[in-house]
């Protein structure tokens, strides 16, 4: 196995060399010029690099080396030394011994390479040249970074040692000598001795420990534990026993036992260190191959009995100038590191993607040319050959497109996760207790940002770390969590990608920095005190600017910042900081979304052609004119019962209002986070693959633009940047001032009453009133009749708008809210239908009942609560409504169409009234009342009538409005006076939470259980809403369902046993014809009525979901249940439920106790819902059962 | 001038662009003057009055290519040109000038300069030629010219019959608004650099 580095090796050969090559050619030319800051700052700022990313892949001496080379420097940058030759050849030969152990990674090779020599003449040199006091602390290192060779203490074995070793390996075990490093600085290093003594005792016997085991102490130990083991692992595993804390390195030497004339001998392998932040391990095999190899060193002598000590052979510790003599001998040749990468410049691959979007773009031109020759009839087989070899070409083109975009759009991800090891060790070397959090790590950036970006996040990181984040015990007294988090996150904006680094630690002390800033000369006094915190923060990214009181190995030099904001820039980013003192600091960078192909929609106003990018475009419809209403001079449409503000493109980007069709506006809708809006466009030019070109590189940002595209044929378009212009829109909209909102919003509820009042009013004279107030229409030309039109359009949508806020506000089940949702949204597309397909007559009667189904929903919740008291009234109301429809019925043939629909909807109304109770029928009576009221309003207002002015209408309408507020409350005071229906019903059948609760789970098991088996059957995955379970009086069964129109096939099976009740699956007829399909596996589409096969299936189902309900029921409760054969009804809801309810409840049974729910396909569709009605006996049994058992 | 000479002198602007070479170079006065002493200038005339951008700024010379307009812009920002997949600013050197707008013609011309390591284009109405003056002969710009912000103006030159009013366009992209602000941040960094 060759020697690696893991998955960063090839990123840290490409970095060290880079950084070499730098490192001498700056290093040259400080030759000529000792005294350029901007040299010496250079060199500094590669060793800084160099050192961290040695560090991160583990090679700590090469990492070492460059940190002394930075003291060095730092020497010289602080004008303490000064630059001498024998400097600058001590610097090239510490580059030399840098680019040996590059050279011997990139070749596979483990890179011994004994750096100790180097760095202590770098030591020295800093002692002799130095001219004033040297950092006390780097010395020291220095020290015993030379002396620690010497420390080793020798290995002796005893007689006994030797007997015991031979046993071992006569075993089969394998021998190694382990010789570990603590670090000098760390303390109680006994402790740790112990620990990996502890370790690998669990994995090894230990033969021999150096020092003793009964002395381990810390003066004995001096940095070095040597242990002499047997084992049967393998060096993996040896390692993780030895890697603890603080421990350095990690060497281990296989001895061997070799027989020879009576005598063993004992052979030392080659040394392998391991370093403990080292993921791979030489395998075993190398050493055995490389202990025959003269090079390495044969010992010892001594047979068993003797008891002389066995001397270690020196662990080779190979001279630099060794290798260079084997290097000159052509024994190893100091290859270029041999990647698997190639780097390629991107100005290459700029061109490259340049050329395959304009192969792209011509690409496109063949199709057209195609439609051309369909047309001169060529016959079908050129024609047809000819598109097949467009579509392949195509094809290509796309391939080689999406190719080269992939080679230059890297995710972040990759980068992202090399921190968390950095966040590890910084941490521990810190000690602080820091956990990386990454975000958005999908986030693709340009490879070039990709490539340069790691080394500014790594010194933001390290800064974070070791300045940021206070110690475990600060943060405990500052009631902070003891871990602190420093967050990695990147996410596209607009025409930008942020990547921030977030810490939640002390945050930047201004205070700190400004008294820097003015101790560096800076800035004076004076000034530092007028500069806000931004100008301040910003001081941290000056060269050699540092705030840290002791210079440590992982930050406090000052040069990160200001690598960082140069790298930043370079890639046409800026970064900002934001820091909340004791919250935390913010860094974020901003780079440009630089060259990339996205695929765009070409619009066009007047002669002028846009581009917007296709992820930020929701949807493209068409309105026509009259759809557009005008809020506080906004323009809005109604887009499926939601709000959509308009902008007209031509007027963002200046350009004279073209011609306006009445018809058929292009509409697109933009959306940027949650917020859309619609752009009005002239027309819409088709798709694109563009290239997104900055407008800053000459220019600067724009206002609404995201950069310029050059299309195929030369000519720009401008690219669209949604974010700014739906900024620009929403800015405008909060320049309202209170006032002017509360206007909008009483403006809006006015619409909402008048429609409402207009409904409501079933009085003869007011409709008279009202059929006043449709003068206009007759007196002017058409052009009122669309504006009536349009208001009653927006009137309408708006009370269904507000529909849904009462829904949501009167419901406090969120199951209920989901489906009366549903329900809603229904409403919603069938209303699109009506819009857009109907106009004049038929759209007035179709908006009409859409009006009247949205108020019912609301109106219907307020009734529930109402226990009905005046039936009759109603009842004797509808007898007059009928009377007045017959009244109608003379009317013109077109209104008598619409009219008769209607009676029939009521006349269908009545019969299930008759079927159901008390409050079924009030609600069924407000029903009718309504429809009939709808076709008053409608017949009304279609005569041609004349009277009085509009205002007086309108005072109408607020008359009626009052009145119906007023019995709206009395309704709702009647209620609220009556109490919660539950409550009695809990009351009567001595129920209390606790039982409910109880049910609740009960039900939640068992139709998760019927969830799954469906699932099962239909082999898909089905969801389903959270039980409703409830206790209604008997009467309101019906309620828990919606009213609705559509057919629905209804699977009921009866229960028997313990518990009698039934389960009913009930499920639209759509759907249970496609369900079918699924069964049978027939086309999709293919049934469209129920034969013998399509029932007996639905039955199947039902008898099986059901059974599975039943199961769960009865192992809950020990009770016995039992099904029986299921029924199958194929009528309306209503219908249904009534005939079933009537079955099971008759007259006696006042309450009921329902649960409810629906199942869904993944994609929302619903499958159907299944109610489980136990009758009120069981309920009781249920009850009871369940207190027993807890 | 007849037109055609003009166009003709025109074309041949740009060989004499690179013509800078050996020795001594005759000025238009027909002096002879060292290399060093003399200032090459492209030049154009707006409404009688010649204007000279220094030589060694203008990358090229272009007609008049599709131009696309920017929306939300300054007002002098006639749009952008795509310049062999550069997209290139082009201002309306007329407009910026404070000149009333004229309307292209054959003649007009974009001078394509860099200015902060960006390229922009001008407008104007027509290249006329490379004037050589001897650098002795450019004043300070003392005299007001008509219409032209002193902004621009590097200086005037002399030439015997006429004058030449030499351009820094450095500024030439931005509002006279934005010009004042980047005066006063150059003039507060420099300030706190002295102290």
């Amino acid at each position: 196995m060759a020697y690696s580095l893991g998955e960063y090796q090839d990123i840290f050969l490409e970095e060290a060399d880079d950084q070499l090559q730098e490192l001498n050619s700056n290093l040259l030319e400080l030759e000529q010029n000792p005294d350029d800051e901007d040299t010496i700052n250079n060199i500094f700022r590669a060793a800084h690099s160099l050192k961290s990313s040695a560090g991160f892949v583990g090679l700590m001496d090469l990492s070492e080396l460059a940190h002394k080379m930075e003291n060095l420097l730092q020497g010289v940058r602080d004008k303490t030394m000064k630059i001498t030759p024998e400097m600058v050849d001590l610097l090239f030969k510490c580059f030399d011994h840098i680019n040996l152990v590059i050279g011997k990674v990139s070749q596979g090779e483990e890179p011994i390479v004994d750096l100790s020599g180097i760095i202590e003449e770098i030591g020295q040199m800093q002692g002799r040249s130095s001219l004033a006091a040297e950092e006390k602390k780097e010395e020291a290192a220095t020290d015993t970074g030379s002396s620690m060779s010497e420390n080793i203490p020798k290995t002796t074995f005893s007689g006994q040692e030797k007997r015991h070793l031979k046993r071992g390996v006569d075993e089969g075990l394998s021998c190694y000598e382990l010789t570990i490093f603590i670090e000098p600085d760390a303390p109680m290093k006994w402790v740790k001795a112990q620990l990996i003594l502890n370790n690998i005792k669990n994995i090894a016997q230990v033969v021999k420990t150096i020092p003793d085991e009964e002395n381990l102490t810390d003066e004995a130990i001096r940095d070095v534990l040597k242990l002499i083991i047997l084992t049967d692992e393998d060096l993996r595993e040896i390692r993780s026993a030895c890697d603890v804390d603080l421990v350095n390195r990690i060497d281990i030497l296989k001895i061997s036992m070799e027989k020879k004339d009576n005598k063993f001998f004992i052979r030392f392998g080659d040394k392998q260190i391991l370093s403990v932040t080292q993921d791979e391990v030489v395998s075993a095999g190398n050493d055995e191959k490389e202990s025959v190899n003269s090079e390495s060193a044969v010992v010892s002598y001594a047979d068993e009995e003797d008891d002389a000590d066995i001397s270690e052979s020196e662990t080779m510790s190979v001279d630099f100038s060794g290798y260079n003599d084997r290097r000159e001998s052509g024994g190893i040749s100091r290859n270029a590191p041999v990647l698997r990468t190639v780097k390629v410049s991107v100005d290459k691959l700029d061109d490259l993607l340049n050329n395959v979007g304009e192969l792209v773009i011509a690409n496109s031109g063949f199709f057209r040319l195609y439609e051309d020759l369909k047309k001169i009839q060529l016959g079908k087989n050129v024609t047809n050959e000819f598109k097949n070899r467009i579509e392949q070409m195509a094809r290509i083109a796309k391939d080689l497109q999406s190719g080269i975009m992939k080679t230059r759009m890297v995710p972040i991800g990759q980068v992202f996760s090399r921190f968390h090891r950095l966040i590890r060790d910084v941490s521990k070397e810190c000690g602080k207790n820091v956990q990386l959090v990454t975000r958005g790590e999908d986030t693709e950036l340009d490879k070039k940002v990709i490539d340069v970006i790691g080394e500014p996040l790594m010194h933001m990181i390290r800064n974070s770390i070791d300045h940021g984040i206070e110690t475990p015990d600060e943060r405990k007294s500052l009631k902070k969590s003891e871990v602190a988090t420093v967050t990695l996150s990147a996410h596209q904006g607009g025409n930008q990608i942020f990547v921030e680094v977030i810490d939640d630690g002390r945050g930047l002390d201004t205070e700190v920095i400004r008294a820097k800033a003015v101790e560096k000369g800076l800035v004076t006094a004076d000034q530092a005190g007028n500069l806000d915190n931004n100008e301040i923060y910003n001081f941290i990214f000056h060269p050699g600017f540092s705030t840290a009181k002791k210079v440590t190995d992982v930050s406090g030099r000052g040069v990160g910042m200001n690598v960082v904001r140069e790298v930043v820039q370079e890639m046409g980013g800026n970064i900002t900081i934001e820091s909340e003192q004791g919250m935390g600091t913010r860094f974020i960078m901003a780079f440009p979304l630089t060259l990339a192909i996205i695929p765009a929609i070409m619009v066009s106003v007047k002669d002028e052609t846009y581009a917007i990018p296709l992820t930020d475009v929701i949807e493209t419809i068409n309105i026509s004119h009259k759809d557009i209403t005008t809020i506080e001079g906004h323009e809005v449409i109604n887009l499926r019962g939601e709000i959509l503000s308009l902008v007209r493109l031509s007027q963002f980007v200046g350009v004279p209002l073209a011609f306006e069709n009445e018809e058929d506006i292009p509409v697109i809708v933009v959306g940027y986070s949650s917020r859309k809006i619609g752009l009005i466009v002239d027309a819409l030019e088709g798709k694109l693959e563009i290239v997104i070109k900055s407008l800053e590189t000459n220019f600067r940002t724009v206002e609404g633009l995201a950069g310029a595209s050059i299309l195929g044929d030369g000519s720009i378009a401008l690219i669209l940047d949604v974010s700014s212009m739906i900024n620009k829109v929403i800015n405008e909209q909060e320049r309202m001032s209170p006032e002017e909102k509360m206007e909008l919003i009483k403006k809006q509820e006015e619409h909402y009453h008048a429609m409402k009042a207009l409904e409501l009013d079933a009085e003869s004279d007011v409709v008279a009133e009202k059929s006043e107030f449709s003068l206009p229409v007759q007196d002017e030309d058409g052009e009122t009749v669309d504006h009536m039109q349009k208001d009653y359009r927006t009137s309408g949508e708006e009370a269904y708008q507000s529909d849904i806020g009462s829904l949501t506000l009167n419901k406090k089940d969120p199951v209920d809210d989901i489906s009366d949702y549903n329900y809603v949204k229904d409403e919603a597309s069938n209303k699109q239908s009506a819009d857009s397909g109907i106009s004049n007559m038929d759209d007035y009667s179709l908006l009409k009942e859409n009006s009247d189904k949205g108020r019912e929903n609301s109106d219907f919740n307020d009734l529930q609560s109402d226990i009905a008291s005046d039936i009759e009234d109603y009842e004797e109301e509808i007898d007059k409504e009928k009377e007045d429809k017959e009244a109608v019925d003379g009317d013109t043939d077109e209104e008598k169409t619409v009219i008769d629909d209607e009676t029939g909807r009521i006349q269908k109304s009545v019969s299930s009234v008759t079927d159901s109770d008390s409050l079924n029928e009030a609600v069924k009576a407000e029903d009718i009342t309504s429809s009939l009221e709808a076709v008053d309003v409608f017949k009304n207002e279609t005569l041609p009538v004349t009277g009085h002015p509009l205002g007086e209408a309108d005072e109408k309408v607020k008359e009626a409005l009052k009145n119906f507020k007023h019995e709206l409350n009395s309704n709702m005071r009647s209620a609220l006076s009556s109490g919660d229906p539950d409550e009695h019903i809990k009351k009567k059948l001595s129920l209390n939470e606790d039982d409910l609760a109880k049910i609740k789970l009960l039900a939640n098991v068992g139709i998760t259980q019927a969830a799954d088996s469906l699932s099962k059957i239909i082999d898909k995955r089905v969801d389903m809403a959270i039980p409703d379970v409830r206790l209604v009086p008997a009467s309101k069964i019906l309620d828990i369902e919606k009213h609705d129109v559509q057919k629905y096939v209804s699977v009921y099976m009866p229960l028997i046993g313990d518990i009698n009740g039934t389960v009913i699956f009930n499920l639209p007829e759509n759907s249970a014809y496609s369900l079918v399909d699924d069964l049978y596996s027939l086309k999709t589409g293919k049934t469209s009525a129920l034969d013998e096969d399509g029932i007996s299936a639905l039955k199947e189902i039902t008898n099986i979901t059901g059974s599975s309900v039943i199961n769960a029921f009865s192992e809950r409760t020990g009770l016995s249940i039992l099904s029986q054969v299921p029924n199958l009804l194929h009528d309306s809801l209503e219908a249904a439920i009534s005939k079933i309810a009537d079955e099971q409840y008759n007259v006696s049974n006042d309450y009921a106790l329902t649960m409810d729910t629906e199942f869904y396909y993944e994609d929302d569709r619903i499958v159907g819902h299944l109610l489980i009605l136990p009758d009120v006996k069981s309920l009781r049994v249920l009850v009871d059962n369940l207190r027993d058992n807890g | 001038m007849e037109i055609s000479e003009l166009e003709k002198q025109q074309e041949s602007l740009v060989l004499q662009m690179g013509k800078v070479g050996d020795g001594t170079v005759k000025t238009d006065d027909g002096e002879e003057v060292s290399e060093g002493q003399i200032v090459q200038l492209v030049s154009f005339t707006l409404d009688d009055v010649s204007y000279g951008v220094d030589i060694l700024s203008v990358h090229e010379i272009l007609r008049i290519p599709q131009i696309t307009r920017l929306p939300n812009c300054p007002f002098f920002i006639k749009g952008v040109i795509n310049l062999r997949g550069n997209v290139i600013p082009v201002v309306d050197v007329r407009v910026r000038f404070g000149f009333q707008a004229a309307k292209m013609t054959e003649m007009s011309r974009i001078i394509v300069i860099e200015a902060e390591s960006k390229q922009i284009g001008l407008l104007v109405d027509n290249v006329s030629s490379v004037i050589r003056i001897k650098d002795s002969n450019v004043d300070p710009p003392t005299v007001f010219i008509d219409g032209v912000s002193e902004e621009f103006i590097a200086g005037v030159g002399r030439l015997k019959d006429r004058l030449v009013v030499i351009l820094n366009l450095q500024n030439v992209l931005y509002t006279d608004q934005e010009i004042e602000d980047k005066k006063n941040l150059q003039l507060l960094t420099s300030d706190r650099k002295r102290k």
